[in-house]
């Protein structure tokens, strides 16, 4: 008898550029670009058993990096082959419903595979980021 | 059973220094000269890493005074002579300082 899974994957639309894929995996990744947690470690003899080490933040920034945090990794199948740098808006629906901070997010193509094989489908993989 | 190497202080002509990160203390450093005395032209050093400027300073240079160093396994007492600190400022790091102490007794 069929039953209802509700956490898994089916009905995912996956559209960027106005795009549909039809993606077989998809991997959504956030990180706090700027969570920093390089300390510079000031513990010292004086400090008793069970104290809490002491630590200071870094005296300099970190260089902005450029990075979002947010990015978008998926396995199509299909002939269409996603230009590196190419730039658009990325929308994830699963069951109908936009997945909330990534989609109506402006994606660029940060790396693109097509892979034609014999005996097999012509596949692709592509990473977006995506603004944050 | 091991000791902790934490709530250790160190003096030396009566001030603390302050954040001490390491204590090296080697008594001896040469054999005794006399066949009946422990008289020898090195005693022992010791060496010290700090965050603060603590006895850390040119003023110090040369000074002979009494270092004490308790806490954490860590016992000495006597007298010693400050024969050298560095102080080192490194990028996107504090600045640390180090001081040997001579000993002299």
């Amino acid at each position: 008898m069929p039953f209802e899974t509700p956490h898994d994957g089916s009905g995912t639309v996956l559209t960027f550029g106005g795009t549909a894929y039809t993606v077989t995996s998809v991997v959504v990744s956030a990180t706090d670009p700027t969570a920093a947690d390089d300390k510079i470690a000031v513990s010292h003899l004086g400090q008793t058993v069970g104290e809490t080490a002491k630590t200071l933040d870094l005296p300099l920034a970190g260089a902005a990096s450029g990075e979002t945090g947010r990015s978008v990794t998926f396995d199509y199948i299909g002939k269409t082959f996603i230009a590196d740098k190419s730039t658009g808006s990325f929308v994830l629906t699963i069951g109908g419903t936009a997945l909330s901070g990534v989609s109506s997010k402006v994606g660029t193509v940060t790396s693109s595979t097509l892979t034609l094989a014999t005996q097999d489908a012509i596949r692709g993989q592509a990473t977006i980021k995506l603004e944050r | 059973m091991a000791n902790y190497s934490a709530g250790v202080t160190a003096t030396w002509n009566s001030v603390n220094f302050g954040e001490v990160t390491e204590i090296s203390v080697t008594h001896g450093g040469a054999l005794p000269l006399a066949r009946a005395s422990t008289w020898t032209l090195d005693i022992g050093t010791i060496e010290m890493k700090c965050l603060t400027t603590a006895n850390i300073s040119t003023a110090n240079y040369g000074k002979r005074s009494l270092v004490t160093i308790a806490g954490g396994g860590l016992a000495y007492r006597g007298t010693a002579v400050l024969e050298k600190f560095t102080m080192a400022g490194v990028v996107n790091d504090v600045t640390r300082y180090a001081v040997t102490l001579r000993v002299q007794g």
